[in-house]
């Protein structure tokens, strides 16, 4: 008997835009046009791949596995067709379908427009995560220096007879600060981010629940001949 | 106008008849894939109970014969499906989806996970039939180039084999024990269990609601109905051929392949004895048995002979 379970998604507590991992991708909506892209992992560049995206498709969305492209074994995945229906864009959807944390993806057009870079997030952009650790989860966009601007509260799944899928729990605007500012959803679901910004990068941080917190009662110390 | 006839009583064939089903044994093991699952046995059967008697038409009716699946060990292989989170819809499109969420394996088999039931002694099936008694002429292939005086004392002489072979034959399958629907219940409890128990509780959870019921997948996946017992019959008689082909196994030793009775062709009538001086020994006094016949009544196995001569 062998059992596949992703322990990266049992573990992870924190979520950033900047540093893609197992449970979280980007949404980016691609104009007509080729574009050359670079998989970096941290600081280190692992892997590279072309983008062509044209007019005259059913404008489906194409996903990218950085892990693939960072271990090599994608297979023909190096390059990728984007099929745009005529005057929109289509989404090019980056994810790590491993375990590893930390990645970002820099896009460069050859028509010359500004490079894209998903640790700034752009206007129309979309953060899509799914935590399934439950617990309460401190929201923060861009860096600020608040401990939060936002909370996402991800209950415990309850348990029932007939199957429920993933679903999108929870649609939030982020410009500056988050709309709504307070989410719940059940662990398993999705809480997407809607990018109404340019340049913006989030941050969600699990709160320690009491159980975890290090107990600091106080210690007595008794000293001879003192009475307590 | 036979030389010889020989009458067996029915409690004398019967013992005769308990020898033979003793001695039987027959082991197997086999497999099938079943949809989205597959499943595997070996068994080991023995024979218990039964009796035999005779018919005024002329046959020989065995009554009541258990065959006891012991041991019979049956591993189900099931896929559990991959729980899988995201794929879900963001921005719908007028033909579909316009952008959806990844999808993300938390947690799977690979490949299938086995699941074993242990069902030694719980499974019985009873046979009846009708059978002919018939004798058949068996030549030994040691007595080659021997004379049968050779043969007799080597102990490789030919033989007269009366075989019981089977007519029609009905199989019933007298019992599955009651206990075995708790045992399916609890052995699938424990398996989900097993599975899941290294998870962390809202982990757990969150297969449940993805998957809903393990256990209750389990069931339909295995389409076990409301009645265990008669699924596990289905599995192993129709799915299976687990009793056919035991029963087959059966019919095959009656039929062919070990004797109700048999006697040396030629028959000793005396044995060799020492003569007057050791290098003049009595060989033994043997005679041809011709064409034995047999006919039963309600009474009576009668088997007359003629001799023939060397």
């Amino acid at each position: 008997m062998t059992l596949t379970i992703n322990r990266a998604a049992l573990t992870t507590d924190t979520f950033r835009s900047a540093a893609l991992g197992p449970l979280d991708s980007i949404a980016h909506p691609l104009a007509p046009d080729n574009y050359s892209g670079e998989v970096w992992l941290g600081d280190k560049m692992v892997g590279t791949f072309t983008i062509d995206a044209a007019e005259g498709g059913s404008g489906e969305q194409v996903d990218i596995d950085l892990s693939e492209i960072a271990d090599g074994s994608a297979k023909q995945v190096t390059h990728f067709s984007l099929g745009l229906i005529e005057q929109t864009t289509a989404f090019v959807v980056f994810h790590c379908g491993g375990d590893a944390s930390g990645f970002h993806v820099l896009l460069r057009s050859r028509s010359g427009l500004e490079p894209y870079d998903t640790r700034r997030m752009q206007l129309g952009d979309y953060y899509i995560t799914t935590p399934i650790k439950p617990g309460r989860y401190a929201m923060k966009a861009n860096g600020d220096n608040q401990d939060e601007s936002g909370v996402l509260l991800v209950d415990q799944a309850q348990p029932t007879d007939a199957p429920h899928p993933s679903a999108n729990g929870a649609m939030i605007v982020v410009k500056g600060g988050f709309e709504p500012a307070e989410v719940h959803i059940a662990s398993g679901d999705g809480a997407v981010f809607q990018i109404a910004a340019a340049d913006t990068d989030i941050e969600l941080t699990l709160a320690p629940t009491d159980q975890n917190r290090e107990s600091r009662r106080p210690i007595h110390i008794r000293y001879p001949g003192r009475r307590p | 106008m036979a030389d010889v006839e020989l009458a067996l009583s029915e409690e004398v064939a019967n013992r005769l008849f308990q020898q033979l089903r003793d001695k039987f044994s027959a082991s197997h093991s086999d497999s099938g894939r079943f949809g989205s699952f597959t499943a595997a046995y070996s068994v080991g059967a023995k024979l218990k109970n039964g009796r035999i008697e005779f018919q005024s038409n002329g046959t020989v009716l065995i009554k009541e014969l258990d065959i006891v699946y012991d041991p019979l060990k049956l591993t189900i292989g099931i896929d559990i499906p991959s729980v899988t989170i995201g794929g879900f819809c963001i921005i719908p499109g007028p033909f579909g989806c316009f952008l959806r969420a990844p999808r993300k394996t938390f947690f799977g088999g690979n490949p299938d996970v086995s699941l074993p039931i242990d069902l030694s002694g719980i499974v019985t099936t009873e046979i009846s039939g009708s059978c002919n008694a018939q004798f058949r002429h068996l030549v030994n292939p040691g007595a080659g180039g021997l004379t049968p005086w050779q043969a007799h004392a080597a102990g490789k002489s030919n033989e007269w084999q009366l075989f019981m072979d089977p007519g029609y034959i009905d199989i019933d399958l007298i019992d599955i024990a009651d206990s075995v629907g708790n045992l399916v219940d609890k052995l699938i409890d424990a398996f989900v269990n097993k599975l899941l128990g290294f998870l962390p509780g809202w982990a757990r959870d969150l297969v449940s609601k993805i998957l809903g019921s393990l256990s209750d997948l389990i069931r339909t996946i295995l389409d076990i109905g409301d009645d265990i017992q008669e699924w596990l019959s289905n599995l192993l008689g129709v799915s299976l051929g687990l009793f056919d082909f035991i029963v087959q196994m059966v019919l095959e030793y009656f039929a062919n392949k070990t004797p109700l009775f048999a006697f040396t062709d030629p028959y000793p009538l005396l044995p060799a004895e020492q003569g007057p001086t050791p290098s003049l020994p009595l060989v033994a006094v043997l005679m041809p048995v011709l064409t034995p016949s047999v006919s039963i009544n309600d009474n009576e196995l009668a088997i007359s002979a003629s001799f023939g001569s060397l």
